[in-house]
This record gives structure tokens, sequence and C-alpha cells, in this order.
């Protein structure tokens, strides 16, 4: 069973007398055959918590278990894992066969057991007739196959993955995500995969780990951490584009923000009282036309806007809103409490320049307290109100 | 006549003895300026780059023990 537990699990670095805290008392408890994704942004620790996990970094303070053994000071070939690079580190001067059973002939195993395994390597990563190839003649996604199958051959306790599609080209990178997720299926063992891309992280994961600033913000299966964020950084993380924040105040009976009022009942939902400052949540596609309202399952009232700008996407048009006097601004405040991105259908008829009304759906509306970033609630409905609720009256304040 | 050469000999022995004296401080001072600071930072670069190197080989041969 290959069970991985870091237990406060913390990583300084002296950097010219300053103390760099890259990881900062990390618990993680990963289940046997689960894929997990680290995904966060540049600097965030993810890269450093894998390598205190593969036994490259040892951390300042914490356990590192992988089983029932702490390997925390064990060396790297003693933790039972196999590791693909972000940069695959393929020997230039061996052929794929050559570099696929480097680690077996390291560890002396018998010639007929490394045919064995090097060929079941390369079955399951179709690299068939290949073995005699030098990696120069190989494409890139060959290549990071052939550094999955040195990994695979190894057959270890736990596959480490360190960014392993980010210098691949996106159709190749989509392509080698069902790899992955063919191959994970096939193995059956743990895979800890560290990613910066969300996107590569929701699609490939059974579980997602944000992390910012060394810490561990969520951990929960790609959906709950999209559908329901812990805090500010997880909701505007997860998701692309980004979710729209609007600062806001609760009163008796709705939150007031600078541009709309959303009438809610704030006695129904527990953690807030009037007079809260809080951040409202929208995803764009939470966010609707006027003349869709009556598709959308609780819909608010309507509030007017202009468009700015369209974004064509194909499949959807990204369209930023203005609020209140639609005077275009880059100020960061601008940003937040004035623009809206709502995404709408690509048979639409909106143009940019357009007065539109909008609704949003209040079923998924999330609420933040503003001074912690903490989530209250991801759903602005009383509690046990049911899908078919009416929509309330918005009023804007143009 | 005797006077006059005299004082050119004083006069050359004086510029000669100018350009001896500036000669040595101008060396004392680059020796202290130039010389020790650029044989410190030359032989600390070597150093730092001899343990760049060796936590690189150690680093490299850690990561292959994952291959």
């Amino acid at each position: 069973m290959a069970r991985v537990r870091l237990e406060h699990v913390t990583k300084r670095y002296d950097d010219q007398g300053d103390v760099v805290t890259a990881v900062d008392d990390m618990n993680l408890d990963i289940a046997h055959g689960e894929f997990i994704c680290f995904v966060g942004p540049s600097g965030c620790g993810k890269s450093t918590t894998m390598e205190t996990i593969a036994g490259l970094t040892i951390p300042t303070e914490g356990q590192v278990f992988i089983g029932d053994r702490d390997v925390t000071n064990l060396p790297p070939k003693d933790r039972g894992i196999a590791m693909v690079f972000q940069n695959i580190a393929l020997f230039p001067h061996m052929d794929v066969y050559d570099n696929i059973s480097f680690g077996l002939r390291l560890r002396d195993y018998p010639q007929d057991e490394i045919d064995r395994r090097v060929e079941r390597a390369a079955d399951i990563v179709q690299l068939e007739g290949m073995l005699e190839r030098m990696p120069e003649e190989m494409s890139g996604g060959q290549r990071q196959r052939v550094a999955i199958a040195r990994a695979i051959v190894r057959e270890p306790d736990v596959f480490l993955m360190d960014e392993p599609l980010a210098n691949l080209d996106a159709k190749l990178k989509v392509h080698m995500r069902t790899e992955l997720q063919r191959l994970h299926k096939e193995l059956d063992t743990t895979i800890i995969y560290v990613t910066h891309d969300q996107e590569e992280a929701m699609t490939l994961s059974d579980r997602i780990a944000v992390l910012d600033s060394g810490s561990l913000q969520q951990i929960d299966p790609p959906l709950t951490c999209y559908n329901e964020p812990d805090n500010l950084f997880v909701a505007g993380f997860i998701g692309s584009p980004s979710m729209n924040f609007v600062e806001g105040t609760v009163t008796e009976d709705a939150l007031e923000t600078p541009n709309f009022s959303l009438q809610f009942d704030p006695s129904s939902i527990e953690g807030i009282s009037v007079g809260d400052s809080v951040t409202l949540g929208i995803r764009p596609e939470d966010i609707y036309p006027a003349d869709l309202r009556d598709e959308v399952a609780d819909p608010s009232g309507i509030i007017q806007a202009r468009t700015d700008i369209l974004e064509p996407m194909g499949d959807e048009i990204f369209a930023y809103l203005l609020l209140g006097d639609g005077e275009t601004s880059m100020s960061q405040e601008m940003a937040t409490n004035d623009q809206l991105l709502m995404s709408i259908d690509p048979d639409s008829d909106i143009e940019e320049e357009d007065e539109v009304g909008v609704v949003i759906d209040r079923r998924n509306v999330h609420l933040f307290d503003s001074a912690s970033g903490e989530a209250i609630v991801h759903d602005l409905r009383p509690v046990g109100t049911d899908s078919s609720a009416s929509g309330s009256e918005v009023e804007t304040d143009d | 006549m005797s006077s006059h050469l005299a004082t050119l000999y004083w006069s050359g022995m004086l510029v000669l003895f100018f350009f001896w004296a500036y000669g040595i401080g101008s060396f004392i001072l680059d020796l202290k300026n130039k010389i020790i600071p650029g044989i410190i930072q030359y032989r600390r670069g070597r150093r730092k780059a001899k343990e760049q190197r060796e936590r690189e080989e150690e680093r490299e041969e850690r990561e292959q023990q994952l291959y």
C-alpha cells in the first residue's frame, strides 16, 4: 500500500541572510492509488513539496511517510518512488532501450528481468518498435513517453511527476493527458503530479491540492474546489477565466455593492450578519443575458450593464461588462467592482457597446469574508430552498 | 660653471627620485585596492563555483536515483 503522508512538513531556505519559508507546516494524507495534483502559481512551494517527498530536499521540520515507513531522511533510491522531470532528462548518447533500462541496470537486475520490464513499459506507453532509436530522432511527446517508461520499469510504489507536460505543445499536451489517465488506470498506483496549469489539474486528478505561499489552501476533488472554494485564493485560481469578485456590504434584506444590490435573506444563512463586509464571487457562466431569465434556476433581478469587449472563443464568447457609469478604467478597484465577465452563447447577437440587462444565478453566488478571505456560503438561497425558487428583485444604482 | 652643473645634477636627481617614490606609492595602492582584492575575489569565485558544481553533481546523482 503506497499511502503518502506529510506531517507538519516545513522547508526553510537561507537566502543571503533572509529566511525564506518555501513550505509552511504542510499536512497531507494521500491514499493508495490516488492521482493527486499540486497546483498553484510559481513560487507557491509545490515543487519543493514534491522534492521533499522524492528525497531531493530534506525538510527543515516534519516527517514524510510512504506506506508505514518514515522516509524523511532516506535517500531517494530507498523510498520506492520514481520521478518524471519537466526537462525529460534522457541520456542523449543512449538509445531508448538503454534510457528506459538505466535504473534497472544501476540496480543490477538480471538481463531477462530487464528485457521483460522494458518490453512491458514500452507496450504501456506505446513505444514498441522504437527501442533502438536515439532521443534526438524522437518528437517531444515520444521523448516524454520514454521518460515515463523509465519510471514505469522501476515498478515504484509512488510516481512523482513534476510538470511533465510543460514543454509540450497544446495539442500534444491534451493527448498526453489522456495517456496519463490511461496509465493511472492500468498501473493502479499512487501518482503525485505538480502543475501550474489548473486545467491539467482539473482533468487529471482525483483530488487537487491548491497551494499558495507555501501553505495548503484546499485539498478536495476538482469539482469541489471549483464549486465550493474554501477561500478567495482558490476561487480566483481554479477556473478559467477567473471568478468575478465584487465588494459588498450585507444589509437587512440584500447585498449592497457599488453598482447593484442583490436581494437575499441574511438571517437564513449562517455566518453572516447585517453590516458585514463581504466579497461576492460569481463565475462567468453563472451570469446570463436577461432574455434567458426564465431558463435560470434561481435568477436575480435584472442588472443593467454595457458590453465593453467581446472575446470569441469558438464554443463561447467572453463578454466584459461595465457596470455603474460605464467609464473604462484600468484601476484595480475598477477591475473588481465595476466590471463583470460573462460567458455567452456564440450565437448571441450581443455586440460591443450594447446596453444589456443581465441576471445572476443565485444558486451559484459565493460569499467570502472580505477581511479573512474565507468562504461563508456558496448559495444565496435560504437553507432548504429547492432549485425551482423564483428570483428576487434587484435594483441598479444608475 | 660648477654651480650650474650641481643645480642640474640635483634637479635631475629630484625628478628621478619623485618618479621612483611615485612608482612605489602607486604600486602599494594598486596592491591594496586592485591586486589583493582581485586575488581574493578570484579564489572566492573558484570556491563558489566548486561548491555549486558539487551541489549540482549531488543533485544530479540524487535525481538519477529516481530514474
